[in-house]
């Protein structure tokens, strides 16, 4: 029942003749969903970082005795 | 669940539910405007605005389409299986546009005909394999499925 | 019935450490199906009778549409949960929604445009459908804007959650909005007390890319929500001690 629809890989990434339309979604698909995962990475990253800060400066001020 | 948090509860469905039935009763008052096209009945019993842009939707009648062989005029009829209404275009169809296939047209009414200025194609939520659609068409029963949707 | 997993679950702590967890599993789990069900859908699946290799775009923009309106009804009951219990894990659950559901939104409506105009013969059309879909984009937007704009946390999540529970009115409209109204729009192609309107070898990877949109979904929200715990709890001990330990 599941077999390979296209001849060949090149006429795969044709798919004639709307290919022009499929592969963009799907490319922009990738893309808005990959930003999106890496954009709250770098978010979680930067939170971090802040709190690290916001630490460093307050072991600096007040030294534990 | 305490008494004071039910109430916020109803509280918060209530103003929901009333909210809308608000826009409800709103969008029921604009319906003639979201509408998207008007029928062929619709036309036939002058319910549309003459010689303005207007949308109409219907199928293309089957062996009604006449193609200009000199140039890309087009001829068909759009019909909901009770009214039937002309249109003329020039111009290029889209791929999906058939006898049969459901469109929608943008143009004037003039004189009982529409002139159009762009043709849109609809297509129903049944998805086939050509192979299937091949046998249900020998079997007769593609116009059964078609029939069903429409 | 118990009420504690409930209370467990509003503490930040507990979650941030649970979530952690869930996120992976989820990330992996819908690597794989989206990936199965992207390829079984590009390359294998039967071409439509009508629309040739077009069709295949269902395979993104079906559930990515789903979805857009799945994480809204998901912000709803975030909504409701801040309102009634005051649980401030819902009003974190509500800030992450919104991100990932306007991004959702935003992808439903560029590969349906971009799939309306080998189909229909348009980008664009103000039909019902297209419009009430657009409206819940801005919805969305205006979520993000609304919490931007309003510096006191607790007075931003209780706007947030207002603008939320009134824009709950839009999803049945965009549900029905083919039946209520003429569109260009086709009606659903699923419905839960009918047989699916296309055979087994078509719908077979549409559901495992469903399951998996659903699963990026997951991880795309639990990873959010855990950023804007740790920095809405900056000033606690055990954000710090966290912090430290990794």
């Amino acid at each position: 029942m599941i077999e390979f629809q296209f001849d060949s890989l090149f006429n795969f990434l044709r798919m004639a003749p709307h290919g022009i339309y499929v592969w963009p979604v799907y490319g922009l698909g990738l893309l808005v969903i990959g930003g999106l995962a890496i954009w709250i990475r770098y978010q979680h990253r930067q939170a971090i970082r802040k709190i690290r800060r916001i630490m460093n400066r307050e072991s600096i001020h007040e030294p534990k005795a | 669940m305490n008494p004071k948090r039910k109430q916020r509860l109803l509280i918060i469905l209530g103003l929901v539910a009333a909210l809308g039935v608000a826009v409800g009763l709103v969008l029921y008052a604009l319906s003639q405007n979201i509408n998207l096209f008007f029928t062929p009945t619709q036309i036939a019993d002058n319910q549309a605005p003459d010689s303005r842009i207007i949308r109409l939707g219907g199928m293309v009648a089957e062996g009604s389409v006449e193609r200009d062989p000199e140039s890309l005029e087009v001829s068909f009829g759009v019909t909901d299986f009770q009214n039937q209404v002309r249109v003329t275009y020039t111009g290029i169809l889209p791929d999906l546009f058939r006898e049969g296939q459901g469109v929608v047209v943008q143009g004037r009414v003039l004189n009982r005909e529409l002139q159009a200025t762009e043709v849109l194609a609809k297509h129903d939520e049944n998805y086939m394999p050509p192979e299937v659609t091949e046998a249900l068409r020998q079997s007769g029963q593609l116009d059964k499925l078609k029939g069903m949707t429409q | 019935m118990g009420w504690r997993w409930f209370h467990e679950w509003g503490s930040p702590k507990w979650f941030y450490d649970r979530a952690g967890r869930w996120q992976r599993v989820c990330g992996f789990l819908a690597l794989a199906l989206l990936l199965v069900g992207t390829l079984w859908g590009l390359g294998f699946a039967p071409a439509d009778y009508q629309q040739g290799n077009s069709y295949r775009i269902i395979y993104l923009h079906v559930p990515v549409a789903f979805l857009a309106q799945a994480l809204y009804v998901a912000m709803a009951v975030c909504a409701i949960v801040l309102f009634v219990w005051k649980m401030k894990l819902a009003d974190v659950g509500m800030q992450a929604l919104a991100v990932v559901g306007f991004g959702f939104t935003v992808l439903a409506l560029f590969s349906g445009s971009i799939w309306g105009k080998p189909t229909w013969g348009t980008y664009w059309v103000w039909d019902a459908r297209l419009t009430s879909m657009l409206i819940l984009g801005f919805l969305y937007l205006g979520l993000i804007g609304l919490r931007s704009a309003i510096k006191n946390p607790d007075l931003a999540g209780k706007a947030c959650a207002i603008l939320v529970l009134v824009g709950v009115v839009n999803l049945p409209i965009i549900k029905y909005s083919v039946e209520w109204w003429s569109a260009l729009h086709q009606p659903a192609s699923f419905k839960l007390t009918e047989k699916p309107a296309m055979p087994a070898s078509m719908w077979v990877p549409l559901l495992i890319n469903l399951l998996g949109y659903y699963l990026v979904a997951a991880y795309l929200v639990l990873a959010s929500m855990r950023t804007v715990i740790l920095d809405r709890e900056r000033g606690s001990a055990w954000v710090r001690e966290v912090i430290e330990r990794d």
